[in-house]
């Protein structure tokens, strides 16, 4: 026998695997087909609108909470348009794990904040930076991407105190992890600037207070109602000029805003989780591995060709995070599969006061010269 | 009850599937029933099992984006198919010498061990094992895709160059290097493979 001969023999004893045994790889390839649209379907343009990095800071300081629209990613390295996760639906349905969800909330613990204390999470967060160079070269310049924009995913730790309600200033200490590539995009020289520094910001609404429905702040949160149909009316609140599906997503928007960088009790907790399996499109994925590496199921919904998705733990339904997960190239400008967002929600407690470092902080001195509509800048943007 | 594929007198063949599913994405479930469990048993046995589900299901989901790329001219998917589960393999190399360097310092292999119950314990068999391993191990990774995608994929050498993505006249060239070391290596007249099996022995 030659040498092919004996190679073709070594390891021969491995079997052809049978139909079930594909189940595992079937599944993701259905979800991903599932979730890409017939070639011919409409494509809705990118929403270009977000401003310059820091995106998630400013909205933190303009709303008191992390209302982050898009979302981080955990990536080991490589190649980024190699390195992604892909849903994977499984049997289970998404108002059966939400229903599982609130299960685990209702028992969870009651922390009951003063009015004159404070809730203190930590979190951890990837989400996408977006630029657009206004430089006229920057066609020319090989860290923009296509048109002169530039995109990364920027990964911070950040510890947050909140005014439970709402009345006095907060903190935020922001520690700049390694960026990651978007994928599809090239890392822009800037997008290291900040790694390793720990940023320490007061938070001023600077007289803003906003609409009640918008409110996240504890004391507000603890008097929404627990009943899950009185919750999806909150969810569906002050929504003029919406419609349609657009109505869906921004309930399903204003759930994750209650659920990070805030105290939501457990009844309201509950009632919110079943609430949301109420809006119409959320479906679930599996395989779900939140920004802290801990392995979760999600559900999700679809927006302008992005999944965007609530994680909870496997085995007790505990709420880990979100993620967001591209479905349409076209649309979403990465390829499919593509980790663009990523949190993973680590502690919450409650504090009596504000952290040392925000002893100096004056209200109202953030608040000069900004223009109205936008937030403060930050300390050193 | 419905079979898993409806009946079909004239089949297409994969060019025409591929195409089909550009705009039908669902038709491209098809493909991976014809040819997951071939590449499965490739990748099982370049990476063991515990590393197989996810160069799978990753090789079909890149397939699945690409396949507005697909050349409409080549009638059978393998070579392509085998060619993104190469890359993707390429990514667990130190996976696949560590498996090869167990067989060759033990003469068991792990990546059979899950699934077979006979212990095989013939001499001669064992140390044809460890020779071989021991020889792909030390191939350059392009040579050892080469030489693999011949003798475990079973594909031609047009067909291997096409999973390459390299002319047919590196394939011939790369394929030859490695059977003379394969070759040394089973005969044991190379003196490099003598000391390793001094060493290791």
């Amino acid at each position: 026998m030659d040498e092919i001969g004996r190679l073709e023999r070594l390891r021969e004893e491995v079997p052809l695997p049978r139909p079930e045994e594909l189940d595992p790889e079937r599944g993701r390839l259905h979800a991903a087909i599932a979730a890409a649209p017939p070639r011919t379907a409409p494509r809705r343009p990118y929403p270009l609108g977000f401003g310059l990095r820091g995106l998630g800071l400013k909205v933190a300081l303009a709303t008191g909470v992390a209302a982050a629209v898009t979302v981080p990613l955990i990536m080991t390295g490589g190649d980024p348009a190699i390195e992604t996760f892909t849903p994977d639906r499984v049997r289970l349905s998404a108002a059966q794990v939400l229903d599982l969800a609130a299960e685990t909330a209702s028992r969870e613990e009651e922390l009951n904040p003063r009015p004159e204390q404070y809730v203190y999470t930590e979190s951890q967060t990837m989400y996408g930076s977006f630029a657009m160079t206004v430089d006229e070269n920057a066609k020319a310049n090989s860290s923009s991407g296509p048109g002169g924009q530039s995109r990364y995913l920027y990964r911070t730790e950040r510890r947050i105190w909140l005014s439970a309600d709402r009345s006095r200033l907060g903190a935020l200490m922001i520690k700049h992890l390694e960026p990651r590539p978007y994928p599809g995009w090239p890392l822009p020289a800037h997008a290291k600037d900040d790694v390793g520094q720990v940023e320490r910001l007061p938070l001023d609404d600077c007289g803003r207070k906003g609409p009640d429905w918008s409110r996240t702040d504890a004391v507000y949160l603890r008097s929404l109602p627990t009943d899950p149909e009185a919750m999806r009316e909150h969810l569906y609140s002050g929504q003029d000029g919406k419609e349609g599906a657009d109505r869906d997503y921004a309930a399903w928007n204003r759930a994750r805003e209650m659920l990070m960088e805030t105290y939501l009790p457990p009844a309201q907790r509950s009632a919110l989780f079943r609430a949301a399996g109420l809006i119409p499109g959320v479906q679930l994925v599996d395989r779900a591995e939140d920004a802290a590496g801990r392995e979760g199921i999600a559900v999700a919904k679809i927006h302008q060709g992005v999944s965007e998705e609530l994680l909870f733990d496997r085995l007790t339904y505990r709420f880990l995070g979100e993620r967001a997960v591209v479905t349409d190239e076209s649309q979403a400008k990465s390829p499919v599969g593509s980790l663009i967002a990523s949190t993973a929600a680590l502690k919450v407690e409650v504090a009596d006061g504000l952290p040392d470092f925000a002893k100096g902080f004056v209200p109202g001195r953030q608040c000069t010269d900004v223009a109205d509509g936008e937030a403060p800048p930050a300390s050193n943007d | 009850m419905n079979p898993p594929h409806p009946a079909v007198v004239v089949p297409e063949d994969d060019a025409a599937v591929m195409g089909r599913s550009r705009d039908e994405p669902e038709a491209f479930a098809e493909l991976f029933e014809r040819h997951a469990a071939e590449i499965k048993r490739y990748v099982i046995r370049r990476l063991g099992a515990d590393h197989a589900e996810d160069v799978v299901a990753e090789t079909f989901l890149v397939a699945f984006r690409r396949r507005g790329s697909y050349d409409p001219a080549r009638s059978d998917a393998r070579p392509w198919l085998y060619g993104i589960a190469t890359n993707l393999i390429g990514r667990h190399r130190r996976t696949e010498i560590r498996l090869l360097r167990v067989v060759e310092r033990t003469g068991a292999d792990p990546v059979v061990e899950s699934f077979t119950e006979r212990s095989d314990t013939r001499v001669s068999a064992t140390a044809a094992r460890r020779s071989l391993a021991a020889a792909l191990a030390r191939l350059p990774a392009a040579h050892r895709n080469a030489l693999l995608l011949l003798a475990w994929g079973g594909l031609t050498y047009e067909e291997t160059a096409a999973a390459l993505g390299v002319p047919i006249g590196t394939v011939r060239s790369r394929i030859s290097r490695a059977r003379t070391k394969m070759r040394a290596a089973l005969g044991g007249a190379d003196p490099t493979a003598l000391r390793e099996e001094t060493t290791h022995g």
